[in-house]
């Protein structure tokens, strides 16, 4: 079969092709935005190493938040920004200990600004996440660090089409959605997390499938976590110490946070962590600054149902209490 | 700058419409070298500079080839070889051969620490240094003549589609379609991006969305893994190698032919095959023909009587596995390939006058038992340690016992696609994918492409770099 038959056949191929492409894929955008979901960003290595970088623009000005899921859902970065003056990277991940991104910053000439440390007891405290590969952050930032141009590039059009298109959302995926249309009939519900540009999330709790309660927390934290033993402990407060004093030398400002929890999740923390051995600890031994929401009650009655997250719509406002402590 | 990114898209737009203006065949020829540099500068452009010195070598070890005789062509040969296999040797396997040392010297008394600096691997050294090397070796076998412009002989080592993971391609093969411009590009534009929408469809959807998850599930924890998880893990590999390497592959020819150029096809339905040999007669054949033509030939193939045909054997493969990777479980899983390719060898004499060896039950039978055998060795392949390969192979023999890792639904969707795909390569057997594919009417071709785009658009899964960049 020579090509010159070909020629005949491709050209109403591809035109047949390319109207089912856009058919089905414009029905698709169509339907999902008809059940309110809409374009989201993927909270992901991409979006978190286009941060990474948006920060070295800042210079001395810069804040980085750094944590895991309470202090990425707590903070509102356009609050922050507003109330301490300077612009405010969102570079927490979920379920991590942000150690070796404060080493990254310790060590980057760049940054100069302030840091905001929220320790998670679950992920800092917790033994079974080693100090340098503390869940996926050590290996994104080796990803920031060793990244080509080209991929750089290449993650800013992915965001460009997150931003453009309902189906890239995860809560969109076909895989996802398709058996609940096809099998119950059932078009799908808006997302109950949605991240956005700036790595800010916000979360509808009434919208899980499970529902994320206190005691689920409990849970979770009983099945991963165990608490250093003490000279463990000293040993990475000893690192961690070492990082902040480089910090220190560059003249930023370095603030440890312990953000609210409350009820069983707070009574759990108190019997795992004591505050004796480990945020006191911290507080003796590293040159910082510290804020335990304990020691301040005006960061009390924002917890959303699960008793460990701010609740989104309160984000605003906690915010705007918490950076006037960072001030006082 | 992977094929499934939209960085490459954009590139291949550029270089596409470059090629598609009214310019002299030398000028599209220099454009493409210049695109092809960018290809490869956008990973890491120092690097760039070790294509350089492959290109230059042999293009001057060739020249230098055809004019001397004896011990002087010899010496010039021996000069492409070492440079071309010392820089792999330096890259690739440096740090590999340091710890080893130590290991070596440990044993001895003698305390070495190496000195533990991390060597990058330059993108597709493997690849191009063999391509690059392979002219050298056949003009000092008189198979052709050292080429006459630079031009040419730099893009063939460069050229983009095949640059970092093949096919390996041969200069008699490639250098004379650089001769002059292809008329046929236009009108084989249309089935070289099917042939592109079919390999992204193999990477995209079945590689990176339905198998690699479970790959990386059960292999990430392999200790863990029972009878079931460790076959369904290690299935899902089997499929997703095939599916991310013969993707690649795919695209590389597609692009080849929306740029008007023939590249090699460097898989047949290998899962089809029926024995070892047939295997590797269908599985990236461009490296298992360059290790046959110049390796297993060069130390005198199966010319010099059993004993030494099988040490031959062996030699190659267990060279091949090395090729894949600075591990000692790629040097294992070559020499298990050698073994059994050793077996058949034996076998075939053995059953030579049986006729139930050719019945269509047996040859089934057969295909069935290398796909499983075959299965195993992948086990050596993707086990991140000895440890881990050892469980899995273990509970796969014994159909190990103990909590199972996987859901239900990973389970099916990997039997599913690898049932698919076994029937897809035994129906495929003895037909080539393009006497199928434009055997279509043009409303069938359509529909299939149609689908396949839409599910790579409407694909959820992550963005995975290509399995063979690894090497």
């Amino acid at each position: 079969m020579n090509s010159g038959q070909s020629r005949v056949k491709w050209l109403p191929a591809w035109a047949l092709a390319l109207v089912l492409l856009l058919f089905v894929v414009g029905s698709w955008e169509a339907l999902i935005r008809s059940a309110a979901l809409g374009p989201e960003f993927i909270d992901n290595r991409a979006l978190w190493v286009s941060e990474r970088h948006r920060l070295n623009g800042y210079g001395g000005d810069a804040i980085a938040v750094l944590g895991a899921s309470r202090v990425q859902r707590a903070i509102h970065p356009e609050t922050l920004a507003r109330e301490l003056g300077g612009p405010v990277v969102q570079l927490a991940v979920e379920g991590t200990s942000a150690i070796p991104l404060l080493e990254d910053l310790a060590v980057d000439p760049r940054f100069r600004g302030t840091v905001l440390f929220s320790v998670a007891p679950a992920f800092s405290f917790n033994r079974r996440l080693s100090k340098l590969d503390a869940g996926n952050q050590a290996e994104w930032v080796a990803y920031y660090r060793s990244q080509s141009r080209s991929r750089r590039f290449e993650y800013e059009l992915r965001l460009a089409t997150q931003d453009l298109f309902a189906f890239r959302s995860p809560d969109a995926s076909v895989t996802r959605v398709l058996p609940d249309v096809l099998l119950r009939g059932k078009l799908p519900e808006s997302n109950f997390k949605m991240t956005f540009a700036d790595r800010s999330v916000s979360v509808d709790y009434s919208k899980f499938r499970t529902p994320e309660t206190p005691q689920r927390m409990v849970d979770l934290y009983l099945e991963n976590t165990e608490a250093y033993e003490a000279d463990e402990f000293a040993d990475l407060i000893n690192y961690v110490s070492a990082i902040v004093t480089i910090l220190n030398v560059k003249n930023c400002r370095v603030i440890f946070l312990r953000l609210p929890s409350g009820d069983i999740v707070r009574d759990l923390e108190r019997r795992m962590f004591p505050n004796e051995r480990f945020w006191g600890y911290m507080k003796r031994n590293i040159n910082a600054e510290f804020i335990h929401f304990e020691d301040f009650p005006e960061l009390s009655g924002y917890l959303s149902v699960d008793g460990s997250h701010v609740a989104s719509e309160k984000s605003a406002a906690f915010t705007k209490v918490l950076a006037g402590v960072i001030q006082n | 700058m992977a094929f499934n990114s939209l960085v490459f898209l954009i590139f291949f737009a550029i270089v596409l419409g470059l090629h598609s203006l009214p310019l002299q065949w030398q000028a599209k020829k220099t454009n493409l070298l210049l695109a092809s540099y960018v290809f490869y500068a956008a990973w890491n452009p120092p690097f760039i500079v070790l294509l350089w010195i492959s290109t230059l070598t042999d293009w001057f070890a060739a020249r230098r080839i055809a004019v001397t005789s004896g011990a002087t062509k010899r010496l010039y040969l021996i000069l492409s070889v070492v440079v071309n296999l010392g820089l792999l040797g330096y890259f690739k396997y440096g740090g590999f051969l340091e710890e080893n040392l130590a290991v070596v010297l440990e044993t001895m008394g003698v305390s070495y620490a190496p000195p533990g600096a991390s060597i990058i691997l330059p993108l597709g050294i493997s690849f191009y240094t063999f391509q690059s090397m392979s002219y050298s070796l056949d003009v000092y076998r008189d198979k052709i003549k050292p080429h006459h412009s630079f031009l040419d002989f730099a893009l063939y080592v460069t050229f983009f589609p095949q640059l970092v993971a093949g096919p390996i391609l041969r200069a008699g093969f490639f250098l004379q379609q650089l001769a002059e411009e292809n008329k046929q590009r236009v009108s084989q534009f249309g089935w070289g991006l099917a042939i592109i929408t079919v390999g992204m469809f193999e990477k995209v959807v079945l590689a990176d969305g339905a198998l690699a998850p479970v790959v990386e599930r059960v292999y990430g924890e392999a200790t863990a893994a029972n009878g079931v998880d460790a076959w369904i893990g290690t299935m899902a590999f089997a499929g997703q190698i095939f599916f991310d390497f013969n993707g690649y592959s795919m695209i590389a020819v597609g692009l080849g032919k929306c740029l008007g150029f023939e590249l090699p096809w460097n898989f047949l339905s290998p899962y089809g095959a029926v024995g070892f040999s047939d295997f590797w007669r269908r599985w990236h054949i461009t490296l298992s023909t360059w290790l046959r033509d110049y390796l297993y030939i060069s130390l005198s193939g199966n010319r010099a009587g059993t004993v030494r045909t099988i040490v031959n054997l062996m030699l190659t493969m267990l060279l091949g596995g090395l090729w894949h990777g600075a591990s000692w479980l790629f040097v294992l899983w070559g020499g298990v390939h050698g073994l059994f390719l050793v077996i058949e060898r034996v076998a075939k004499q053995v059953f030579a006058n049986a006729a139930f060896v050719r019945s269509a039950v047996t040859q089934f039978g057969l295909a069935i038992i290398t796909w499983l055998a075959v299965c195993l060795t992948w086990v050596l392949f993707r086990a991140d340690d000895p440890a881990s390969a050892a469980h899995l192979l273990t509970s796969m023999l014994t159909l190990g016992s103990g909590d199972q890792l996987l859901r239900n639904a990973e389970v099916f969707t990997v039997v599913g696609v690898i049932a698919s795909l076994l029937a897809t390569h035994w129906f495929m057997r003895n037909r080539s994918f393009e006497s199928v594919f434009k055997g279509f009417s043009w409303p069938v071709a359509g529909l299939i492409l149609g689908a396949m785009l839409i599910a790579i658009v409407l694909s959820p899964g992550e963005e995975r770099d290509f399995i063979y960049f690894e090497f």
